[in-house]
C-alpha cells in the first residue's frame, strides 16, 4: 500500500486541477490539449485520458491494492505494480519479516524465522540441523550434545609460524572461519584467510581476505543465506585503524573489493557483526570524537544491504557515553541487543546493555553492571538477551558471569556465575538454541587451560554437568562456536600443542 | 549461527597506545608534555614523524563519517619489511636509557594512501610506574619500564608486561600468556 504513484499524480494533476498559488513555484504546466473525442487524448496504463468540455483530462490509475505488505507503483506501459516489501530469499515459500517485527506477527509481512535456510519455515519438521525448522523459537528441540571422539584437526596452515582466529560460522556444508597466520616469508609477515572446512575439519577452500600486500586483522563472520561477510580493522591507510568489510560466496570466492566503513580520526576497533534477517549490521568502538575533546571511544554502527551497499552513514550509537568499547550484537524478536564495556578511570570497567530498533535508533538501556569486566557477549534467547562476561584485574579472573535482559533492557535474570572454581578463567563463546544457551569457555581447573562446555536454560540454569572438550597438557584458549546444517556444533580454538599457537577445530555432536 | 572469538585476556593483536598517540598527530599537549613511559612518542623520539603531521583536521561530524567508496589499491609496490629503529632494548637492564627513563616499543602506521612502511622500534621515554592492568594514557602515570601501554587487553588503556617469546606459555607466569601486539616482535602478557 506504500504508494510510489503520488508524486507522479501530483504532476499529472496540475493542468486539470485549476489554479495554483502565485507563491507556488510548482512545475511548468503543459499546455491544455484540445479534443473532441476521448480517443484523441490517449494516455497510458497509469493515466487514462478522456475528452471533457473540449479538453483532455487525465485520470490517474489508482494502484492501491490495500495490501500493507506491498509497495504500489505504476508502470506507464504495464500498469500497476505491487512489489512485496519482503521477499523469500531461501525459496521455501515464506518471506522474512520486516525489520523490527517478529516472524508472523501482524504487520510483519513475513513469517519465516530463518530466511537463510529453506529447511526452516513455519510448519517445518524439526531436525537436528542447527535450525529452527518449525519456527517455534527453538533450535533442534530437545537435542543433546556429546563431544566428538575424533582428534581435533589443525586448521591453520602447516607453514604458519603462529596463528589466531576470528569468527566461525556454520554453512549449509561445513563451516567457515577467519584466521590470521604469521608467515615470515611474506613482507607483511601476517596473512589473513577465510577458510572453509567440512564437518570433520578438512579444508574445503582457502581464500585471502584482503590483498596480499595489505596486512589486516581478522574479524567476525555473518551469513545471509547467500553471502558471507566479514568485517575487520586494519591500518593500511591514513595512519590509523579503520573498519573494513568484504563479501564472499559460500565457496570462498571474494565478491568485489574491500569496502571501507569508517574514515575517521583516531582508531576504530573491535567490530561486531550480525545479519538481522534483512541486512547486515556492524558496530564498533570509535575514537573519532577524541579530537573534539571527548575522552575515550564511543560506539558507531553501519547498516549494509545484502548486496553490500551502505544503508545510510555511520550512526553514533552511544551519544551520551564515553569510554565504551568491545560491542557485541544479537538480533531478538523485535530489537537488536548490544552489550559493551564502559570504562571510567579510576573506577574501572562495567557493562551496559542497550536495545536498538532496526534503524539503529536507541530503544532502552540498562544500568551499568559488573566490575572489572572483559569479554562481553550477547545472544538472543526466548526470554531475552543473554549477556555473558568475565573479569580481569592483573590477569584473567575465575568466574564466567551471565545475565538476561528483555528488549526494554529490564533485568530478567540478575547476574549469576555460570562457571567458577578454577584459578583462572578466560575467553568464552556461546550460541543460542532459543530455549537453551550452549557455552564453551577456557579455564585452568585441570592445571592448565582447557576447554569446557555446558548448556543452560533460558534463565541460565545449568542443564546437566559441564564437560571437557579438550584435555591436553598444552594451553587451550579462545574458543568460538557455530552450528552447521548437520546439527553439530563446531568449536574452533587456539592451542599450543604443536609448540606454537595454532588454530584447531573439533565439534560437539547432536543427538 | 556463528560465534565470534571475544577479545579480552587473549586478544590476538593488542595495539599500542603509543601508536594511538603518535599516529594521530594532533594529540593534546598534555600527553606530549607529560611524556611518561609508554605513552606519546611525539616530540623527543626524533625522526619518526611524517610530513603532514598525521590526521589533524579529519574529524567527521557527529553523525559519523561517510561509508567510503570501495578501497582503491594505490598501486603500492610490495611493501618492504617494517623499518626498525631500536634505540634501546625494552627487556634490557635499562642501562641503555638515561636515568629516570625506560625503553618502550612503538609503531607508526602508514600515513596517507598507505604505501609507506611501518616503522617499528623502541625508544627511551620518561619512566612511569604502572604495572600489569594499571590504567595508562592521558592524564595518568605511564607504565613502568618493562611494561607498555596497550588497548585491547581490558577496557581502556592498560599497562601490560612486555614479552617476546610467543611460544612459551610459561614465560609470563600467573596464568598469563604472551600475545602479539602491533609492534611486531613485541608482545604483552595477557
Amino acid at each position: 500500500m506504500r504508494s510510489l504513484v503520488a508524486p507522479l499524480l501530483a504532476w499529472l494533476c496540475v493542468p486539470a486541477c485549476g489554479s495554483r498559488s502565485p507563491l507556488d513555484p510548482g512545475t511548468e504546466q503543459p499546455p491544455p490539449i484540445e479534443c473532441e473525442l476521448d480517443t484523441e487524448c490517449g494516455g497510458d496504463a497509469c493515466s487514462k485520458g478522456r475528452c471533457q468540455d473540449g479538453f483532455c483530462e487525465f485520470t490517474p490509475v489508482a494502484c492501491d491494492d490495500r495490501d500493507s505488505c506491498t509497495e504500489d507503483a505504476c508502470n506507464p506501459s504495464s500498469g500497476c505494480v505491487h512489489r512485496p516489501l519482503t521477499v523469500d530469499n531461501d525459496g521455501d515459500g515464506h518471506a522474512a519479516p520486516l525489520p523490527g517485527y517478529a516472524p508472523g506477527e501482524p504487520g510483519a509481512c513475513g513469517d519465516d524465522c530463518d530466511d537463510t535456510a529453506a529447511a526452516a519455515r513455519p510448519g517445518g519438521t524439526e531436525l537436528c540441523d542447527g535450525r529452527d525448522n518449525d519456527c517455534n523459537g527453538v533450535v533442534d528441540d530437545g537435542a543433546v550434545y556429546r563431544s566428538s571422539k575424533t582428534a581435533p584437526v589443525r586448521v591453520s596452515s602447516a607453514n604458519a609460524e603462529r596463528a589466531g582466529h576470528g569468527g566461525l560460522i556454520g554453512l549449509e556444508s561445513g563451516f567457515a572461519l577467519t584466521l590470521r597466520e604469521r608467515n615470515p616469508n611474506v613482507a607483511t609477515e601476517w596473512e589473513t584467510f577465510l577458510k572453509g572446512i567440512d564437518e570433520d575439519g578438512a579444508l574445503r577452500f582457502d581464500s585471502r581476505v584482503s590483498m596480499p600486500n595489505v596486512p589486516i586483522d581478522f574479524g567476525p563472520l555473518a551469513w545471509s543465506g547467500r553471502e558471507l561477510v566479514t568485517v575487520w580493522e586494519d591500518d593500511r591507510t591514513s595512519g590509523g585503524y579503520e573498519i573494513w568489510f568484504a563479501r564472499f560466496t559460500p565457496d570462498g570466492a571474494k565478491l568485489g573489493p574491500d569496502v571501507r566503513v569508517t574514515d575517521s580520526a583516531h582508531f576504530s576497533l573491535n567490530p561486531s557483526l550480525l545479519y538481522n534477517r534483512n541486512e547486515f549490521v556492524m558496530v564498533w568502538d570509535d575514537r573519532r570524537d577524541e579530537l573534539r575533546g571527548m575522552e575515550g571511544s564511543r560506539l558507531y554502527g553501519q547498516r549494509i544491504s545484502p548486496e553490500g551497499d551502505a544503508i545510510g552513514g555511520n550512526v553514533l550509537l552511544t551519544p551520551d557515553e564515553q569510554g565504551v568499547e568491545y560491542p557485541s550484537l544479537a538480533i531478538g524478536a523485535h530489537r537488536i541487543g548490544a552489550v559493551y564495556t564502559q570504562f571510567v578511570a579510576p573506577a574501572g570497567s562495567t557493562l551496559r546493555f542497550r536495545s536498538y530498533d532496526a534503524e539503529l535508533r536507541p530503544i532502552a538501556a540498562s544500568e551499568s553492571f559488573g566490575s572489572d569486566v572483559v569479554d562481553p557477549s550477547v545472544d538472543a534467547l526466548e526470554t531475552g538477551f543473554a549477556v555473558l562476561w568475565e573479569n580481569y584485574t592483573d590477569g584473567p579472573g575465575n568466574v564466567l558471569w551471565g545475565a538476561v535482559f528483555d528488549e526494554q533492557a529490564n533485568t530478567v535474570v540478575a547476574p549469576v556465575a555460570l562457571a567458577s572454581g578454577a584459578s583462572r578463567l578466560g575467553s568464552h563463546s556461546a550460541i543460542s538454541l532459543g530455549d537453551r544457551l550452549l557455552v564453551v569457555w577456557s579455564d585452568d581447573s585441570s592445571g592448565n587451560y582447557d576447554l569446557y562446555w555446558q548448556t543452560f536454560d533460558s534463565r541460565l540454569e545449568p542443564i546437566g554437568e559441564r564437560a571437557a572438550i579438550t584435555a591436553n597438557p598444552s594451553e587451550t584458549i579462545r574458543p568460538s562456536l557455530a552450528v552447521s546444517a548437520s546439527g553439530s556444533v563446531g568449536v574452533s580454538y587456539e592451542d599450543f600443542a604443536d609448540g606454537s599457537k595454532q588454530v584447531y577445530f573439533t565439534r560437539l555432536l547432536c543427538e | 549461527m556463528s560465534g565470534q572469538v571475544r577479545s579480552g585476556a587473549w586478544a590476538c593483536t593488542l595495539l599500542t597506545f603509543a601508536v594511538l598517540a603518535f599516529g594521530c598527530g594532533g594529540q593534546s599537549a598534555r600527553e606530549e608534555d607529560d611524556g611518561t613511559g609508554g605513552r606519546s612518542l611525539r616530540g623527543g623520539s626524533g625522526g619518526f614523524g611524517w610530513a603532514g603531521g598525521g590526521l589533524g583536521g579529519r574529524a567527521s561530524d557527529a553523525t559519523g563519517g561517510r561509508l567510503s567508496s570501495d578501497f582503491v589499491d594505490p598501486g603500492c609496490p610490495e611493501p618492504p619489511a617494517p623499518e626498525r629503529v631500536l634505540e634501546c632494548d625494552p627487556l634490557g637492564d635499562g642501562t641503555d636509557c638515561p636515568l629516570g627513563f625506560g625503553c618502550y616499543p612503538f609503531v607508526t602506521h602508514p600515513p596517507g594512501d598507505g604505501c609507506e612502511p611501518r616503522i617499528i622500534g623502541a625508544v627511551c621515554r620518561s619512566a612511569g610506574s604502572g604495572t600489569q592492568g594499571s590504567v595508562c594514557g592521558s592524564g595518568t602515570d605511564g607504565c613502568a619500564p618493562g611494561y607498555m601501554c596497550v588497548v585491547g587487553l581490558q577496557p581502556g588503556r592498560r599497562c601490560a608486561k612486555i614479552c617476546t617469546d610467543f611460544d612459551d606459555t610459561e614465560a609470563c607466569g600467573g596464568g598469563l600468556i604472551c600475545g602479539e601486539t602491533d609492534v611486531e616482535g613485541y608482545g604483552v602478557c595477557g
